[in-house]
């Protein structure tokens, strides 16, 4: 590519997957492995002097499981004449459910990668299931923390997760299917639904998009998520990522189909639309009248941290005679030293703000505390005080901020924070005019989106709203929300009688 | 790739759209809302020289800071010969800020302008953008609508901190300040006629002349109303008529009664409610030949002094006996006014079309005709509500 005369170089196109050819002999084995320091590897002379070579990586296996299982019998184990040895070792020679043979030379290299060991025999070769379980303990939430629900949280392990699920999906419906995601990485990525509940379509769909992805690595959320879904342009979460496991199966409840991806102790749902990022499972644990309250305040909040600060740009510097006569005069009073024109005022200090909530956010809980207040309180007040900013905008700017806390999603809470800048820019280039516009594309924009079938504004922009009953706008008593959301297509729909 | 594409070629024609220097029509300009001057009265005067019009506009007190003292409000006469002339001419004088009339709240009309040219004045009202129906309209008499705003300026106050203290005090029953623009329109639209309050201006014994700004040098009072016939300022009204003409159009305002009774004794009485029910009688040729005006007024009675037992029912009867007749004096006194003037402030003629829709023909046919002579008579009831005795009550029946 020729860029302005410069020839930025050809980049070629991305390399064939890793493969390890070759006939599988030790040689070969210890060459794949060339200059690794953890290939760890053994000899050991059977009792009929015939040796035997053990290989494994140092970390990823159990060293009880190894030494007890495999080099103990082994060494111990009376050779039966007239048998071959591959065939002895597997019928008893070792003590491992998961013995194989193997033929391949790169099936061996990526079991030992998963935490096998092999055993290079005279006549063959095995493997042995040696991995070390070593995790994180469960925990309770960080940050979906609820007061009348479960403290378990997802983990790291993709196994451990599944087992969470089960321990609370006690169904043979729920299926688990597996795949490996990352030319490098080879990640563990496990779909997961209810059969019987989801549609067929859905699967299918996620299952193609999931064999599509040609990734070097999955290592972050964003690396599946921006293959999932489509336009990746688009700063609204359209993946529901949960640390919590009833969440997860709320989700998988409804018709939806999850992921769960080994080292990311996170459970994704899809498809996502606005309503599932703006109620949270605490909903389900308070009463039904105060969770409605909830949920339209959260509704509320969503338009008061997107609008506010460009709605205060257009009405302070276009449009005054919107603001109440006395409310007007305090503005004026609250500015009169301040030497910034309000747009300016109102953009620095949102800027400000999301560098205090970043700086929060990066440094240890105990630091970010501090620097919250600092930020907030001294440094606040401080500006106040040099008449660097009035006090009206410092409350714009706060009312703005916290309205976006409520936010159960900090995916949905972050494009909302994108979408507050660009409207209090179109509110300081062209008034209510601009803020109309900006509001417009944003609708315009959210009506657009739609994955695996599923509109994005569902269910307000399906059947003139016909289906907003059940849990958008308001939560029924539980008794009453008898159907699965329907623009999930669910197989069945009914939830209860 | 089709993306890209379609981003460079919208940026391109976005660059190019600013180079047209379409900016300035395309988008509204902005303006800093501390960069304007809010004016909050605008005063109306005829001017110097012939068909001329003196418009003075006033703001509010001014903060200087924290700890400075308050200045007094901006105040800006100009001469036009159109009322948009004048205050258009007033953003070039203030000190370097935009004036803004958006947030104007109060409108004084002098009483010159009021009788030759409220008709140019009330076209611009209408139609300039800017104006509020909402605003509130009020005549000066006995001095202009100039010396009022500047008059009443101080470092502390302004006018229409005046006129804003006056119509929240004397709003009845919570109901909103009723003589606003939006209510001067329809009424003159109905016949050209209507009523407004009138401001007098009274010398502030506090002023002192060594400390010009701290006080205030004039006081603005509210002393009646003014009628206006035919769309032009027709008459002042006394203070008891005005009171009487409120009764009968239901605007009456918060006020209080003085009665003297017999012996001596005296009560003061606060109106707290009153209504109006007109009472047409037509006679056997269809003509309207009687019209009674039933006013029910409630009252609190406020203060009483001398020897009147509160508990004694004769002597609170006599008590309400007295104050429907004050207050029927009062109705009858507007009514008469209005007869003789040939001037229907009181809107009577709509009154009886909306009360009689049947004889809307001849009402309108015949109204010039028939108001001369109509018997006009008015009969009030005076209830005192609120006494020393919790026992009376609004229907004049005990709860006890």
């Amino acid at each position: 590519m020729r860029i302005f005369g410069r020839d930025w170089g050809h980049v070629p196109h991305h390399a064939p997957r890793v493969r390890c050819e070759g006939p599988l002999t030790w040689e070969n084995l210890c060459a794949v492995f060339d200059g690794c320091a953890d290939f760890a590897r053994r000899e050991l002379e059977l009792k009929d002097g015939s040796m035997v070579r053990l290989c494994w990586l140092d970390g990823m296996v159990r060293q009880e499981r190894l030494n007890d299982y495999i080099v103990r019998p082994l060494a111990a184990w009376p050779l039966p004449e007239g048998q071959s040895v591959t065939r002895a070792v597997l019928d008893g020679g070792v003590w491992n459910q998961n013995a194989q043979r193997q033929e391949e030379l790169n099936r061996v290299v990526y079991l030992l990668l998963e935490g096998h060991c092999a055993l290079f025999l005279p006549d063959g070769v095995i493997t042995c299931w040696v991995a070390t379980e070593e995790k994180r303990a469960i925990t309770a939430p960080e940050n979906e923390s609820e007061v009348k629900g479960a403290k378990e949280s997802f983990v790291e392990s993709v196994r451990t997760n599944t087992s969470l699920l089960r321990r609370r999906m006690r169904s043979p419906d729920l299926r688990v299917e597996r795949c490996r995601i990352g030319r490098r990485t080879r990640t563990p990525v496990e779909m997961v639904w209810l059969e019987g509940i989801a549609g067929d379509a859905l699967p299918r769909a996620v299952r193609r998009r999931l064999e599509q992805i040609d990734e070097d690595a999955l290592l972050t959320t964003a690396e599946l998520e921006e293959y999932l879904t489509d336009p990746r342009a688009s700063a609204f979460p359209r993946v529901l990522f949960t640390e919590r496991p009833d969440r997860f199966c709320q989700g998988l409840l409804e018709g939806r189909v999850g992921l769960l991806v080994d080292g990311i102790p996170l459970g994704c749902l899809l498809p996502g639309n606005i309503g599932l990022f703006l109620t949270a499972t605490q909903d389900w644990s308070f009463h039904w009248a105060v969770s409605s309250l909830l949920v339209a305040l959260r509704y509320l909040c969503m338009m008061i941290t997107l609008v506010t600060p460009g709605f205060y740009i257009a009405v302070a510097q276009y449009h005054f005679e919107l603001i109440p006569t006395r409310l007007a005069m305090s503005i004026i009073a609250s500015k009169q030293d301040v030497p910034f024109s309000t747009a300016f005022e109102v953009l620095g200090l949102l800027v400000a703000f999301e560098i205090l909530q970043e700086a929060g956010i990066r440094l240890p809980r105990t630091i970010g505390q501090t620097v919250s207040i600092i930020g907030g309180l001294v440094v606040g007040q401080a500006a106040v005080d040099a008449k660097i900013v009035s006090p009206v905008v410092v409350i714009v700017v706060a009312v703005s901020g916290i309205a976006g806390f409520t936010m159960p999603n900090q995916d949905f809470a972050n494009a909302l924070r994108l979408w507050r800048l660009i409207l209090a820019v179109l509110g300081a280039v062209a008034g209510i005019f601009g803020l109309t516009v900006g509001a417009a594309f944003l609708i315009a924009h959210l009506a657009s989106l739609e994955d695996f079938g599923v509109a994005y504004l569902a269910p307000f922009a399906m059947r003139d709203g016909a289906d907003l009953k059940g849990g958008a706008l308001w939560r029924e008593p539980v008794p009453e929300d008898k159907l699965r959301p329907l623009e999930l297509r669910p197989k069945d729909r009914r939830r209860r009688w | 790739m089709v993306r890209r594409r379609a981003a460079a070629l919208a940026l391109a024609v976005l660059s190019l759209l600013s180079l047209t220097g379409c900016r300035g029509n395309f988008l509204p300009r902005a303006r800093d809302i501390t960069q304007v001057q809010l004016m909050r009265t605008l005063a109306f005067d005829l001017g110097e020289e012939a068909d001329s019009v003196r418009v003075t506009v006033s703001g509010t007190t001014r903060r200087a800071g924290e700890q400075g003292q308050s200045q007094p409000p901006l105040i800006l006469t100009r001469e036009g010969y159109t009322v948009f002339g004048a205050c258009f001419s007033l953003q070039k004088g203030s000190d370097g800020s935009t004036v803004d009339y958006g947030h104007v709240t109060e409108f004084v009309l002098g009483e010159e302008i009021a009788r030759e040219r409220l008709e140019g004045l009330i076209d611009y009202l209408e139609r300039d953008f800017e104006m509020r129906l909402d605003t509130q309209v009020y005549l000066v008499a006995g001095a202009t609508a100039e010396e009022a705003v500047t008059g009443s300026a101080c470092r502390n106050s302004a006018l229409t901190d005046r006129l804003s203290a006056i119509s929240q005090d004397q709003s009845l029953g919570g109901r909103q300040w009723p003589y606003t623009l939006r209510y001067l329109l329809s009424q003159l639209e109905d016949n050209g006629c209507a009523l407004l309050p009138v401001l007098t201006l009274e010398e502030n014994p506090d002023y002192d002349p060594e400390q010009p700004g701290e006080e205030p040098e004039q006081n603005v009072t509210l002393s009646g109303l003014a009628y206006f016939g035919d769309r032009r300022l027709a008459g002042l009204l006394s203070r008891e008529e005005s009171r009487g003409a409120a009764l009968l159009t239901d605007l009456c305002q918060s006020d209080s009664v003085e009665i003297t009774l017999p012996g001596g004794a005296a009560a003061g009485i606060t109106l707290v409610n009153a209504s109006c029910y007109w009472e047409p009688h037509f006679d056997g040729d269809g003509r309207l030949a009687r019209l009674v005006a039933r006013i029910r007024v409630q009252g609190e009675l406020s203060e009483l002094r001398g020897a009147v037992d509160p508990f004694d029912a004769g002597q609170m009867d006599e008590l309400e006996r007295l104050f429907s007749a004050e207050l029927e004096r009062q109705a009858q006194a507007a009514l008469d006014r209005s007869q003789s003037t040939g001037v229907d402030f009181l809107h009577l003629r709509r009154e009886m079309v909306f009360q009689c829709p049947l004889h809307t023909g001849e009402l309108s046919e015949h109204w010039e005709e028939w108001f001369p002579a109509l018997e006009l008579e008015a009969v009030v009831e005076g209830r005192i509500v609120r006494s020393y005795d919790v026992n009376r009550t609004a229907e004049g029946e005990d709860t006890l």
